[in-house]
């Protein structure tokens, strides 16, 4: 995925003026910035949902600017996202959200969507959540039946926009494990917009830094050496004292998690 | 001097996004029909969305219905009953009733009823990004979500008008025939020798579908176009009652001058 010189204003408020970046195939690349630096004005770009005033955006080899809406469901087909909240469908149960999208676009039967439903709310820590509404989960829990609904199509680009925001640590954990696991035996490509500092380190390939006027591109060590006094703040007062002191981890092994006939 | 162009300035503006509005009402509109013909057909969700905009004004259509046929009774035979024309109680209640107040006052309150719960429930949705889910799950919202409730108020309108009508009949009867003492022969048969099923009943069905197509219309276009706030939702709906309510009005004096229904 590449952005290049992409302007993007809501009414008045430019939040690019200018944008140049890319995100390598099969890559974990994290945005990071400051709230209204357009992290997910970012993802919504690749995904259609907003359309910028110049510049081109180009997933997968085809610019999506200049696609009608009807091409762009094409596109978007290859597209996983979990929105920051949620974006269940409120009149449906988790599990019914989740079987959605695979009675829309598969012929698979009722027996066998009910088994990557329970697979892929086992995967999310959530087995058990089912037959609730989303209105009844927590924040925490919503993001995780989020992220269950944005990869049970197995998308081969997951853009996911704020996934360990109100998660207690253990679901941080294995949020990141399976997102990692989910790259790495798989190939997702992804694109992760986050605040969480630790994570971010650990599974980022690349990072991105919206910065103003002059976002940062780097691995997360050229991050960490920087000897820029914006990225060096940015990372210490997003991460807090505890996080900042924190030494970053090899990327997680990650679980398996019933890996058979290439699902995670 | 800017300020006397400033008026003229602000209706050039005003007229402009009405225009703007009419275009992008148009584009909707051209876009729920190709939903209609592009499969799946959603017939679940019309099902279900006939349900909740037909079946859950059942009551309040009733309710009116009978209320504004009681009055109609009573104002009518007040006023015959001075030319000696108390017998024609009927017609004047049947044809009031069917030709105009049917459909209009159904049209009316179903853009209360459920016009507005149509425009908050796609608000709602827009608002929690439901919609944008959906879009990035390649599912059009116009095909899954709009569609079905835009075609289920033109397939109810008819119907809850045909309810409305026969409910305010029955009341000017009850009034008529038995609080003023009218024959009950007398009131069916004038209803019966006035009522043209062709000019008065077809008529009155096509006005009623003619406002269903409009209510639908502009209460999925108000919802899905709402801005994505509370406060988008709650301008949403009103701006549907307002705009909804006063088209029909205006729709059924060209209806009535046009066809002559």
């Amino acid at each position: 995925m590449r952005f290049e010189t992409v302007r993007m204003a809501f009414g008045e408020r430019i939040v690019f003026e200018s944008l140049s970046c890319g995100f390598a195939r099969g890559k974990i690349s994290v945005i990071l910035g400051g709230s209204g630096s357009g992290k997910s004005t970012i993802l919504k770009l690749i995904g259609g949902l907003v359309r910028p005033q110049a510049g081109a955006i180009f997933v997968d080899g085809d610019d999506v600017v200049p696609l009608s809406e009807r091409r762009m469901y094409e596109v978007r087909r290859k597209l996983g996202m979990m929105f920051q909240a949620g974006a269940l469908l409120d009149s449906l149960s988790v599990f019914d959200n989740l079987a959605f999208p695979l009675r829309e676009h598969t012929k698979l039967s009722e027996a066998e969507i009910a088994a990557e439903v329970h697979e892929c709310l086992t995967a999310v820590g959530m087995s058990n959540v089912g037959d609730l509404l989303p209105g009844q989960l927590s924040g925490g829990m919503l993001k995780r039946a989020a992220l269950a609904r944005a990869i049970i199509r197995k998308p081969a680009v997951l853009l996911c926009d704020e996934p360990f925001s109100g998660l207690d640590p253990a679901s941080t954990k294995r949020i990141e494990q399976l997102l990692v696991r989910m790259n790495r035996d798989f190939g997702v490509t992804m694109l992760v917009v986050s605040h969480h500092i630790p994570s971010t380190m650990r599974m980022a390939n690349r990072i991105l830094l919206l910065l103003p006027h002059a976002p940062i591109e780097g691995s997360p060590n050229e991050l960490r050496a920087s000897a820029d006094p914006r990225v060096t703040s940015f990372l210490t007062e997003e991460a807090g004292p505890a996080d900042a002191a924190e030494e970053p981890d090899e990327p997680p092994a990650g679980r398996a998690l019933h890996a058979k006939g290439g699902r995670w | 001097m800017v300020t006397r162009v400033q008026p003229v300035g602000d209706l050039g503006f005003l007229a402009i996004r009405f225009v703007d509005d009419l275009g992008k009402l148009a584009v909707f509109t051209l876009q729920i029909l190709f939903a209609l013909v592009t499969p799946p057909l959603r017939v679940g969700a019309f099902v279900t969305e006939i349900f909740k905009l037909g079946v859950l004004s059942l009551v309040i259509i009733c309710v009116s219905g009978l209320a504004v046929g009681m009055v109609l009774g009573l104002q009518g035979y007040n006023t015959l009953v001075r030319f000696g024309a108390e017998n024609s109680l009927g017609a004047v209640v049947g044809l009031s009733l069917i030709r105009e107040l049917g459909p209009v006052l159904t049209a009316l309150l179903a853009t209360g009823r459920a016009g507005s719960a149509t425009a908050a429930e796609i608000g709602t949705m827009v608002a929690t990004e439901q919609l944008d889910g959906l879009r990035m799950m390649s599912i059009d919202p116009v095909h899954l979500i709009v569609t079905p409730k835009a075609t289920a108020m033109l397939a109810v309108m008819p119907l809850l008008s045909a309810l409305f009508i026969v409910c305010g009949l029955c009341g000017g009867y009850v009034v008529g025939v038995g609080l003023m003492g009218l024959d009950g022969g007398t009131y069916v048969s004038s209803l019966q020798s006035a009522v043209d099923f062709h000019d008065d009943v077809l008529g009155s069905l096509l006005k009623a579908l003619c406002f269903g197509v409009l209510v639908g219309l502009i209460a999925t276009y108000r919802g899905y176009t709402s801005a994505p706030t509370s406060e988008g939702v709650s301008a949403a709906t009103t701006s549907t009652v307002v705009v909804a309510s006063v088209s029909v009005l205006i729709f059924d004096y060209f209806i009535t001058a046009l066809w002559g229904v």
